[in-house]
């Protein structure tokens, strides 16, 4: 399928590439040319031949597309229910329809814009505190030479990722909870404990604070990887020519990784408002819903809790709805930045 | 429940934890499941439902006998097993859908206790358990309802936000007046043992839907370790201000202990009564409905309370998992209880100390404390359509399941077989083997949940508990009020009183731990109000019966 359809911009675009290349000496250096070579004769071919010769391919691409089309396509239809005033035990067949009402009501009710507004705020803090961290530990990673070391570091590192949120709260809580270790220490030595747990205010930092600890090592491996693909006579040409560490960390390494960090942005962007779920449905009561109401915890408790299934899934839709065009935009964006976003950008 | 010692049926932990916190602010008004015993709407068809009739359990007889205003009958010995089924009731496959406060038993294949139940009750009992965890059943029960792939039986709980039973049970569920109004239910002794009280739980719309699952009929306590109130002069107190300081007096961060269990607002229920706040609704002089939240009992509950937190008497973080054992070995100091009953389960960590309970007091030595009765079922468990003669299986299933106290099917549904699941001590008292502990306890609460006797007070090997309960419970009924609504049935309250109580809840919650001001307490009730609770109001008020007492008149 993706073969067939972006065949016809890659033509043009192979052509493009020697002279693309010159104009911007060391970025993305190799990556076009690289996606479009083995498109190339495939656009010379009948759809016929393509087929014969993709034919393993696709019948290896079916499971995969029955899975979305099953799990993910057929359960679209299912937001009808946004539009209704939809009760499981009439079914959506017999349920009263009742247009935009649901989204009307919502956008009066002021536990859903806070839950709105909470979820940009995190999302916000999530995206300038939590984004570059893998970046950082990636480039410290990168930078230990000893391979026993470096090995170690990254098993302590990502290792974490696979601890359950409960588990991840519960060793906040055993270390900074009103009872946990710090307090407990604080008061042995007569001081006031710290609310980390329990203070609204600053429960972003904590958010930001625990997804670091529990993600920050997993999500480092892909900038490894875009590491490890960086042409290393590059660095030794710059190494010869006079270049310091830090001259070679911002002229080769991070333009080298340019691409894999604005895709990675683009993704997280049209994510950005899946802030979290059970982090935050764990942690409601310590700070209140003023603080900790996020979208999705605010459909589940007014969808399934509430039986409020229709105006649950209205608020599902209102997030679907937000969240792709803020992926459109993400991805006009690293046009106009020169990069190939996640859609390719339409050529001549 | 009050069944035997090692089978607190539910917790304190599940049904108070999460489903009595609507209890308390909301009282029942969280109920959707309510029946209804005249009046207007649903209810008023319901005039004319006839209750089962009536016929006491004559087969054991009571060490302290109960009566009519509440107080339960309690044994210290377990009696003779009397038989009260003479068949099996299945045979063949039944399912059902219910709910476990305990630590999950293993499945029916692998679990010896189930398979022998089985065997006695004739065919497969195949239950779905949903874990007492988050929101646990109500979020099972709803996907379930809309899976539309139904079990034959599912429990419905009344107090934990089911949305519109009514017409849920209209679409889906049978109808059983026929087979269990007046006479008709003396075809299940056992189920014509349970009270007319419990009964009119299980009526919805004037029709029967099930059978009622009598809990204890009290409502919430607090409880506290004897000894360690002993140290500030009991548990008890002349006035709210001596109250927080013997909190605070008991309060030791450098030791790690504690006062009070961090469930805000079981403990702010507490406060209310102190203040003499009526249970959910007052009935005024002209037979109008005031609600808790509107009531100046109710604001000076919730300042009082968030005086508590601000002085720092709570445990200082909100999850709690060991709580019941932090009661037992004493760092914290004071837990409130689903009813008197329940401080039994203290037993099961500390054998050595006794457990108080607290008897409401005045908040300022002059007004009357009041204390608030519960709702007396954990509601009923409906069947889902069907022909006459799996409906009559059903029947004779939760007949079996429902036999009282000193039956020998009693025993088998909460203690299995002598010499494989349990085995009895010197005094008589029965004793999980080890097999029995891992297989009974996360089954049995799933049973006792969906189907139940008429409650006793049986603490095996404590009489002194027992005694002390009775007592406790003859002094708690001086100052008991029962919540008018009960048993009458509000469309708007199955609608949306879930919703507008959980928006209350949450900011009171907020103005007690100092998120929010109590001048904000206001700002949250009319937004109670005009979100549903004035139609509520009137619902309730055309269907009140008449028999019901006016509030401090």
């Amino acid at each position: 399928m993706n073969q067939t359809t972006e065949a016809a911009p890659a033509l043009p675009a192979a052509g493009n590439v020697p002279a693309h290349a010159e104009g911007r000496p060391s970025p993305g250096k190799g990556k076009p040319a690289k996606a479009s070579a083995p498109r190339t004769p495939a656009g010379k071919q009948g759809f016929r031949s393509r087929l014969r010769r993709d034919k393993q391919m696709l019948l290896m691409m079916v499971p995969g597309i029955v899975f979305l089309l099953l799990f993910f396509y057929i359960p679209i239809l299912g937001n009808v229910i946004a539009f209704q005033d939809y009760q499981p035990y009439l079914g959506i067949g017999d349920s009263l329809w009742v247009g935009w009402q649901n989204f009307v009501d919502l956008f009066d009710n002021p536990d859903f814009l806070q839950a709105f507004w909470n979820t940009l705020y995190l999302a916000a803090w999530q995206l300038v505190f939590l984004f570059p961290v893998p970046l950082v530990l990636a480039l410290i990673v990168d930078s230990l030479i000893s391979v026993r070391i470096r090995r170690v570091f990254q098993s302590i590192a990502y290792l974490p990722h696979f601890l359950s949120w409960v588990l991840v709260i519960a060793l906040f809580q055993q270390m900074l909870g009103g009872a946990g270790f710090i307090n407990n220490s604080l008061r042995q030595f007569g001081l006031d404990p710290i609310p980390f747990m329990t203070n609204p205010e600053t429960f972003p930092v904590l958010v930001v604070a625990q997804m670091i600890w529990k993600d920050a090592g997993w999500a480092m491996i892909i900038f490894l990887a875009a590491l490890a693909s960086i042409d290393a006579s590059l660095y030794e040409a710059a190494a010869a020519d006079g270049a310091g560490r830090w001259r070679r960390l911002w002229h080769i390494t991070l333009p080298g990784l340019r691409s894999v960090i604005v895709l990675l942005l683009i993704l997280r962007i049209g994510d950005i408002l899946s802030v979290g779920f059970e982090q935050f449905i764990l942690q409601r009561d310590a700070v209140g819903a003023g603080a900790a109401e996020v979208l999705d915890t605010f459909t589940y408790y007014t969808g399934v809790v509430g039986g409020g299934w229709s105006s649950g899934a209205a608020a599902g839709l209102a997030k679907g709805v937000v969240s792709a065009l803020l992926i459109f935009a993400a991805n006009k964006l690293a046009h106009r930045f020169g990069e190939d976003g996640i859609f390719a950008k339409k050529v001549g | 429940m009050s069944a035997p010692t090692l089978n607190p049926g539910f917790s304190r932990r599940g049904f108070l934890g999460l489903a009595g916190l609507a209890v308390t602010t909301a009282g029942l008004a969280a109920c959707g499941g309510g029946g209804t015993s005249g009046g207007s709407g649903g209810a008023a068809a319901s005039a004319g439902v006839k209750l089962p009739t009536y016929k006491e359990f004559t087969g054991v007889t009571a060490d302290l006998a109960g009566n009519s205003k509440g107080l339960q009958a309690a044994f210290f010995k377990l009696p003779e097993g009397v038989t009260s089924v003479k068949e099996a009731p299945l045979k063949g496959k039944v399912t059902g859908l219910t709910e476990t406060f305990e630590t999950m038993s293993p499945g029916m294949k692998d679990n010896p206790f189930w398979q022998r139940l089985n065997a006695k009750l004739g065919g497969e009992l195949e239950l779905q358990i949903a874990e007492d965890i988050g929101d646990g059943y109500p979020a099972k029960f709803a996907t379930v309802l809309a899976s539309d792939d139904l079990p034959d039986m599912m429990w419905v709980p009344p107090n934990q936000g089911i949305p519109n039973v009514g017409p849920m049970l209209e679409a889906k569920f049978q109808d059983l007046t026929k087979y269990l109004s007046g006479d008709a239910v003396l075809e299940y002794p056992n189920l014509a043992a349970l009270k007319p009280d419990s009964w009119k739980t299980a009526v919805v719309n004037g029709k029967i839907w099930g059978a009622p699952i009598p809990s204890t009929p009290f409502g919430q306590i607090m409880s506290g370790r004897r000894d360690v109130w002993e140290k500030v002069g009991g548990l008890n107190a002349s006035s709210a201000d001596e109250f927080l300081d013997k909190a605070k007096e008991l309060t030791r961060p450098a030791e790690r202990k504690y006062a009070l269990e961090p469930a805000y607002v079981n403990v702010l229920h507490m406060v209310t009564e102190w203040f003499g706040a009526p249970n959910s609704w007052a009935v005024n002089r002209d037979r109008t409905l005031t609600h808790l939240f509107e009531t100046p009992e109710y604001a000076a509950g919730v300042e009082f309370t968030a005086k508590l937190f601000a002085a720092g008497v709570f445990y200082p973080d909100t999850n709690v998992p060991d709580i019941r054992n932090r009661v037992a070995n004493g760092s914290v100091a004071g837990q409130v209880l689903v009813g008197p009953h329940d401080i039994k389960a203290y037993r099961a960590f500390n054998k050595d100390q006794a457990f108080d309970i607290l008897v409401p007091f005045s908040a300022d030595g002059k007004v009357k404390p009041t204390y608030d009765m519960g709702y007396g079922t954990v509601g009923f468990t409906p069947f889902k359509k069907a022909d006459e003669g799996k409906i009559r299986e059903l029947l004779a299933l939760i007949n079996y399941l429902s036999a009282p106290f000193g039956t020998v099917e009693y025993m088998q549904k909460n203690f299995g077989e002598a010499g494989k699941d349990y085995s009895l001590d010197a005094k008589g008292n029965p004793q999980l083997t080890e097999s029995g502990s891992s297989n009974l306890p996360g089954l049995v609460s799933a049973l006792n949940i969906m189907s139940s006797p008429e409650n006793v007070v049986f603490n095996p090997g404590f009489d002194d508990d027992t005694r002390y309960v009775n007592e406790q419970q003859k002094k708690l009924l001086e100052l008991a009020w029962r919540n008018p609504t009960n048993g009458s049935y509000s469309d708007t309250n199955s609608k949306v009183g879930a919703k507008i109580t959980k928006q209350l809840r949450d900011k009171v919650v907020d103005i007690i731990t100092g998120r929010a001001k109590v001048s904000e307490l206001d700002a949250a009730v009319k937004r109670w109000k005009s979100g549903g609770g004035d139609k509520i109001r009137d619902e309730y008020q055309a269907a009140l019966p008449s028999d019901v007492p006016v509030f401090r008149a």
